[in-house]
């Protein structure tokens, strides 16, 4: 297969995925159990992919300078700061904690 | 209306994560010519695939000189959770048919996590917002390090790839606050992950975490 064939077939499927996500249930009534589930698939995936972003490497579960960004992060939050200030401070502890080791 | 009125007003945290999408075009960019893919192919890739870690899987892929059909498998595994983030927020998106599919090619990480208000519904201007800049950031992005090549800088150095972790943590934490049940749900979500990850393919435990999302029913 060569690349333009990749990315021709690549896109298709990536682009079925989110029509068939946000199609599937147009029409449909739903009901309020599966409304409720709907709801909830935002926070059960960032909370996967929180994690896969700090604590994964591929498929190698990781402790690394990622993990002072977390910590970071939590505490900035407790601290009520803006949502905008936690990427920062998530991004900056990671990144000084890379320039110390 | 694909585009509600006053879509490009960008808040701090659709920058921020525009800023990060940049940077990490430009090394997508670079990665991939260094892979053997001409400048055309990486930027149409970033055009037409807009999914940022399938993405880096399929060079990855590539330059470790797996063939062309390993790469789209792995990079097909990692855009599944694409289908379950468009069921979360399609009730939000215009109810035009024309309009809802254009701006289903918008959906992705960053945009559903910007999307999500605390209450659980949808916010359909600020997804549409954060779509049409991330998604410029990473073809621009792209295009910088395909055509300028190496002097785009490590996104490592600065952290970035804590960034996005750290946004989505940010924009959930007020939904978590105030939901007992998203509260229990994002967390058996974090550890089937976390649980899962070292088993199975790449892209596959974020989707089995979405089933989390059937908690809400029990009481």
């Amino acid at each position: 297969m060569s690349v333009w064939s990749l990315i021709l077939v690549l896109a298709a499927w990536t682009n079925a995925l989110r029509l068939g996500g946000a199609f599937l249930l147009k029409r449909a009534t739903v009901p309020p159990t599966a409304e409720k589930v709907l709801n909830n698939i935002t926070p059960a995936v960032l909370g996967a992919l929180v994690v896969a972003g700090m604590f994964t490497s591929g498929r190698d579960l990781v402790l690394d300078e990622r993990f002072f960004g977390f910590v970071a992060a939590g505490a900035a939050l407790i601290g009520k700061v803006p949502p905008l200030a936690v990427i920062v401070v998530a991004a900056g502890a990671t990144a000084l904690a890379r320039a110390l080791t | 209306m694909a585009l509600p009125p006053g879509y490009l007003r960008a808040d701090g945290v659709i920058t921020a994560f525009a800023l990060a999408v940049i940077v990490f075009g430009a090394t997508f960019g670079v990665l991939a010519r260094a892979a053997g893919l001409t400048a055309p192919e990486a930027i149409f890739m970033s055009v037409l695939v807009f999914a940022g870690a399938s993405q880096f899987a399929v060079i990855g892929a590539i330059s470790a000189g797996a063939g062309t059909w390993v790469a789209l498998v792995a990079g097909a595994l990692l855009n599944l959770r694409l289908f379950a983030l468009a069921l979360a927020v399609a009730p939000g998106l215009s109810k035009n048919g024309w309009a809802r599919a254009v701006q289903s090619y918008l959906v992705t990480d960053e945009t559903a996590a910007v999307a999500a208000r605390p209450d659980g519904s949808v916010d359909e201007k600020r997804f549409v917002t954060a779509g049409v800049w991330v998604a410029g950031a990473w073809i621009v992005g792209t295009t910088i390090g395909a055509l300028g090549g190496s002097a785009v800088s490590d996104p490592l150095v600065w952290g970035l790839d804590a960034a996005f972790p750290g946004g989505f943590l940010a924009l959930l934490a007020p939904r978590l606050l105030k939901d007992r049940v998203a509260r229990k749900v994002a967390l058996v979500g974090a550890v089937t992950c976390l649980a899962l990850t070292p088993f199975v393919p790449l892209g596959i435990a974020p989707l089995v975490a979405a089933l989390a999302a059937f908690l809400a029913v029990k009481k």
